[in-house]
């Protein structure tokens, strides 16, 4: 006990002593071990944790699909819905789940702020099927969820505290919603959540599939639980065997149409798993650059110890003894490193819980998980102790003569550890190059789709939702009213050049389709039929969102509910169906409701709908008075700062209609940066990982070559004694490096090449294989590598030989 | 060949400077072989070192074969030194992770030889000292008397006209130390300068001079 107080203290010493040395393997330490656990958190929460759902791996997602239009993902008519659940034997259980909004405007004590809310309609059976409990009152019974309407509703933790201040009363009371009195009978558990983030209440779907709109209609979600030992594939054929059936049964909504299933825990992180392997994997990669760095480190230092531990043990310290000691420094530099890397962990995890985009399901679980950081630390105590012993094995009673003897006439005793240390410099190497080409084809990737034209002018744009379904504008004669009233009074604000309203904005989603087909050509079969993104817009929007026409005109105030139906068709449609020649007084046949023809008045520019990557759809507008839509968005166009307009607008609608809420009120850049956040936020973290792989890159070569400096004196003197220029001894020890270098790169190449394989989804106009960015990070590499030992090598040439070869 | 004026040698120290050669005035003529004698720190290492252009901080005039070292720039030194001088070291200094071929082959690498004539010059030497069997080993798998003989080979190995040797049978045992000698010998009648450092009688009967140093002075 009183050796292992002496030894701890002397430890400490022995550190503070080399705290050069100390500091950059804590350094190396902290960041690794910090950025592998904080990944590592992160794909966890995400990724590992089971959803809280009863054994949610027998949970299916079921969509529609259509194989010769490729399209998945879309939402399931409610005819077929109704069918399966009948139907279907290789299922237990069924949930259909249909997303609206709602205004909420009253609570239990009355009059409320209005507030939209997402609201999901969901099957009774849906809480039973996933498994979940409400926390307080009961969930839906199956009586609430007939043909008939009930005003019954549940809402979310998240709301229960926000605007109802966690009143553990409330199941049982009223409150307003979409201009209704609904009866809040529970509330759900704190992060629940189906497949949409953010539900706030939920209220019984009331499907009747005797309805014919509702039949039709494709708006519904399908969750499914399978039966116990049934087969994934299974259901699959027989959902398959079901669409024949339902084919044939009814044509006219199923032609081509099939059920897309998949297990739901994909659904929800199928998506982000490939990003955040590629992050956790480049994380690992850190994790064993910063554990080689120590080791390194360790042995250059065990090195430079030979002689001292060879005194102890010749005045008879045993090698118990002296292992034990170098045991201790070992393992206080690396507890030191964990427990900064604990700090750095914890502190990055809050950073990715608050500033992660919010694309990455289930981010708010994330929590720093304790099981990585013991096996981060664990392996920083593993590298200690192993590398750190390393000297103490070295000197067996064999050599410790010649240890003794030291540089007077055995001179590089440790060959072999010169040979470990090399070995590990060109793994770090290695490793750094993985990361930085991993992080150069990423960065590249975002600049493409930067440069991306989004076909809209996100500069001084304005937008926002108006959430005019199911509140006191819910009807339409009062929304168009409300719009009309309301676009006037903004183009008269200052600062104001144009407003337009549309059903949807660029890169924020698909919104409605619609099917159509060109008048007076051959009629498609009906799965053959093509789709359009169907767009309503007020006259001024393409001026107010910046969207060129390039043929023909725009819409007027002449272009109202009683005037002719006319179109306007994005360029896409144009190319499509008049390659060539030209589509103004072309006529559309567009299944809308009621369907009708309509002239090709003007042709505009194609805009990005969903994504920046993705493709542009065929698109055709409408005039809003001929087409109103409850969706409805507000464009404007201004002189200056759009934020800064942003209060006047607001005020300007609440002065017409205080209960009217606004949503999403942001400009035409953030629109911009949102669609593309996600990758700015794995570019980020990816350059970060790739600046501290470079860091840990020249700390390692200049380390091991440093300490090879040192470590040849004698063997330089000579060399310079026989002829050598400086310039020779200069070139040696770079060349020494660069072998290490060049060795490192071809395998890192090799690795990159095998690695980055797993990026192929993540990167958008470059190919994994980039020759340029695998270039530029080696030439960048090697650059570092020249330069982390061209420092020592100066000194080297430096060196005087009388003094070198001075014998002791 | 050499023509040392007013050399002089000193350290900085604390309280001002220690002078470890003083007003050094040498002539060393092509073909001689000259002993330097002297007790330990009398300042003969040094003096051989400044001969040998391996230390520059000195001051005095120093010529050696025409040439104004005392005015050169210390690459030129080091040309100067490739071209003329071998130097034998009391403690060998060969490296040890090279093999004897491979030490032998040092000097040459410096000098602007041809890798097909470096490969025969080494053979040669190889044969000349006697060590043909060696040339794979390791210095650590050599005796002292071995590894003094190498460390002669490489010295010679560039034809040097001045050999420097600092008490280069100093770890050797006499009939060990007698071999090398015979070897110094046998290169001076070839025409080869040398001066060495030595505190035997036996060995600086070799030569033909001797040269006493005490506290940097010439005595
Ligand atoms: N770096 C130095 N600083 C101060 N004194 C030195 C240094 N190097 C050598 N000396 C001194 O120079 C003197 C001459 O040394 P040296 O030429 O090696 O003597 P010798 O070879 O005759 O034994 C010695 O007294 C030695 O202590
Ligand atoms: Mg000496």
């Amino acid at each position: 006990m009183h050796a292992l107080v002496g030894d701890l203290r002397r430890g400490v010493r022995l550190w503070w002593e080399a705290r050069g040395l100390a500091a950059l393997a804590l350094v190396a330490l902290a960041l690794g071990i910090g950025a592998a656990t904080a990944i590592f958190s992160v794909v966890n929460a995400v990724l590992l944790e089971p959803l809280p759902f009863r054994e949610s791996g027998q949970l299916l997602a079921i969509f529609e699909k259509n194989a010769a239009q490729r399209k998945s993902d879309l939402y399931v008519a409610g005819i077929n819905f109704d069918q399966w659940r009948r139907r279907s034997r290789t299922v237990a259980g069924m949930a259909a789940i249909s997303d609206v909004h709602a205004v909420l405007t009253g609570g239990p004590n009355g009059h409320m702020d209005a507030e939209e809310l997402k609201v999901e309609r969901v099957s009774a059976s849906l809480f039973p099927l996933l498994g979940v409990q409400p926390l307080l009152g009961r969930s839906f019974l199956a009586a609430e969820d007939g043909p008939v309407p009930a005003t019954v509703a549940m809402i979310g933790f998240e709301l229960w505290q926000r605007r109802f201040g966690g009143d553990p009363s409330i199941p049982g009371k009223a409150v307003r919603l979409r201009g209704e009195s609904y009866t809040v009978v529970g509330v759900l558990p704190a992060g629940f959540s189906v497949l949409e983030p953010g539900v706030d209440v939920w209220i019984p779907l009331n499907l009747n599939a005797n309805d014919p709109r509702q039949a039709a209609g494709c708006f519904l979600t399908v969750i499914a639980r399978l039966r116990p030992g049934v087969s994934f594939a299974r259901a699959v054929a027989e959902f398959d065997d079901m669409g024949s059936t339902l084919e044939r049964a009814y044509p006219a909504i199923n032609s081509g149409f099939r059920a897309d299933i998949r297990p739901l825990p994909e659904q929800i992180i199928g998506k982000t798993r490939r990003p955040l392997l590629v992050l956790l994997a480049a994380v690992g990669l850190l994790l064993g650059m910063a554990c080689a760095n120590v080791a390194n480190l360790l042995l250059a230092r065990g090195a430079t110890r030979q002689k001292e531990i060879a005194v102890r043990a010749a005045l008879g310290a045993t090698r118990l003894r002296i292992a034990a000691q170098l045991l201790t420094e070992s393992v206080i530099l690396a507890l030191a490193g964990g427990a900064l890397g604990v700090v750095v962990a914890v502190a990055a995890v809050n950073m990715v819980a608050r500033f992660g985009p919010a694309d990455i399901p289930r981010l708010a679980q994330i929590h720093a998980d304790w099981r990585l950081l013991a096996f981060a630390v664990v392996l920083s105590l593993v590298t200690g102790i192993l590398f750190g012993m390393a000297p103490a094995v070295q000197i067996s009673g064999a050599n410790l003569n010649r240890a003794l003897l030291g540089s007077g006439r055995g001179g590089t005793a440790g060959r072999s550890g010169r040979a470990l240390r090399s070995g590990l410099v060109v793994l770090e190497i290695a490793l750094a190059l993985v990361v930085l080409i991993g992080a150069g084809l990423l960065a590249r990737s975002f600049n493409r789709l930067r440069a991306v034209p989004p076909g809209f002018e996100p500069s001084h744009l304005l937008t926002m939702r108006l959430p005019l379904g199911g509140g006191s504008n819910g009807t339409p004669a009062r929304r168009i009213a409300f719009v009309h009233a309301a676009l006037p009074r903004l183009a008269a604000l200052p600062g104001v050049r144009a407003v337009g309203v549309s059903n949807g904005l660029p890169l924020t989603g698909l919104g409605v389709g619609m099917m159509f087909a060109v008048a007076g050509r051959p009629e498609p079969s009906p799965d053959q039929r093509p789709m359009a993104l169907a767009r309503s817009i007020t006259p001024d929007y393409f001026r107010a969102m910046g969207i060129p026409l390039e043929a023909g005109r725009g819409f007027t105030d002449a272009d109202s509910a009683e005037a002719p139906p006319v179109i306007v068709v994005d360029r896409t449609l144009a190319r499509r169906f008049w390659p060539g020649s030209n589509p103004l007084g072309g006529r559309l046949a567009l299944d809308s409701v009621p369907p009708k023809v309509a002239e090709i008045v003007g042709v505009v520019a194609g805009v990005k709908p969903e994504t920046v990557q993705g493709e542009d759809w065929p698109t055709v507008y409408s005039p809003y008075d001929q087409a109103s839509t409850s969706a409805t968005n507000i464009a404007i166009r201004t002189d200056g700062d759009p934020l800064a307009l942003a209060s006047a607008v607001q005020g300007e609608l609440r002065r017409l209609d205080p209960d009217q809420p606004v949503a999403d009120v942001r400009s035409g850049e953030a629109i911009a940066a949102t669609a593309i956040a996600g990758a700015r936020f794995s570019t980020l973290l990816f350059g970060l990982f790739g600046a501290i792989a470079f860091v840990l890159a020249a700390v390692g070569i200049y380390g091991v070559v440093s300490y090879d400096v040192g470590e040849r004196v004698r063997e330089l003197g000579i060399r310079i004694a026989l002829g050598a220029q400086p310039g020779d001894v200069l070139s040696m020890i770079v060349a020494g490096a660069a072998r290490l270098a060049a060795l490192g790169i071809a395998l890192g190449l090799a690795g990159a090449v095998a690695l980055t394989r797993l990026m192929d989804s993540l990167l958008y106009g470059v190919a994994a294989r980039d020759f340029a960015t695998y270039a530029a990070a080696a030439a960048g590499l090697a650059a570092v590598a020249l330069v982390a030992s061209y420092v020592p090598a100066r000194r080297a040439m430096g060196l005087d030989p009388v003094r070198a070869l001075r014998h002791e | 060949m050499i023509t040392l004026r007013n050399v002089e040698k000193f350290y900085e120290a604390g309280y001002g400077r220690t002078y470890v050669l003083r007003r050094i005035n040498l002539e060393i003529r092509e073909g001689e072989f000259v002993t330097i004698m002297g007790p330990s720190g009398a300042g003969k290492s040094t003096l051989l070192s400044i001969v040998g252009m391996l230390d520059a901080s000195w001051t005095g005039e120093f010529e050696f074969a025409g040439h104004q070292v005392h005015r050169m720039k210390p690459k030129e030194r080091v040309e100067l030194n490739k071209k003329y001088i071998g130097f034998v070291f009391q403690s060998y200094h060969l490296i040890d992770n090279l093999t004897v071929y491979e030490n032998l082959d040092i000097p040459l690498s410096y000098r602007n030889v041809k890798s097909a004539e470096r490969q025969a010059i080494v053979c040669d030497s190889l044969d000349r000292f006697h060590i043909v069997g060696k040339r794979d080993l390791y210095p650590s798998q050599l005796s002292g008397g071995q590894q003094q003989l190498v460390a002669v080979a490489r010295a010679v190995i560039a034809s040097p006209k001045l050999i420097l040797a600092d008490e280069p049978t100093g770890n050797l045992h006499s009939s060990q130390g007698k071999e090398i000698m015979e070897l110094f010998k046998k290169l001076n009648d070839e025409g080869t300068t040398i001066i060495q450092v030595t505190h035997s009688e036996a060995n600086a009967a070799y030569g033909n001079r001797i040269v006493n140093l005490a506290d940097g002075w010439i005595v």
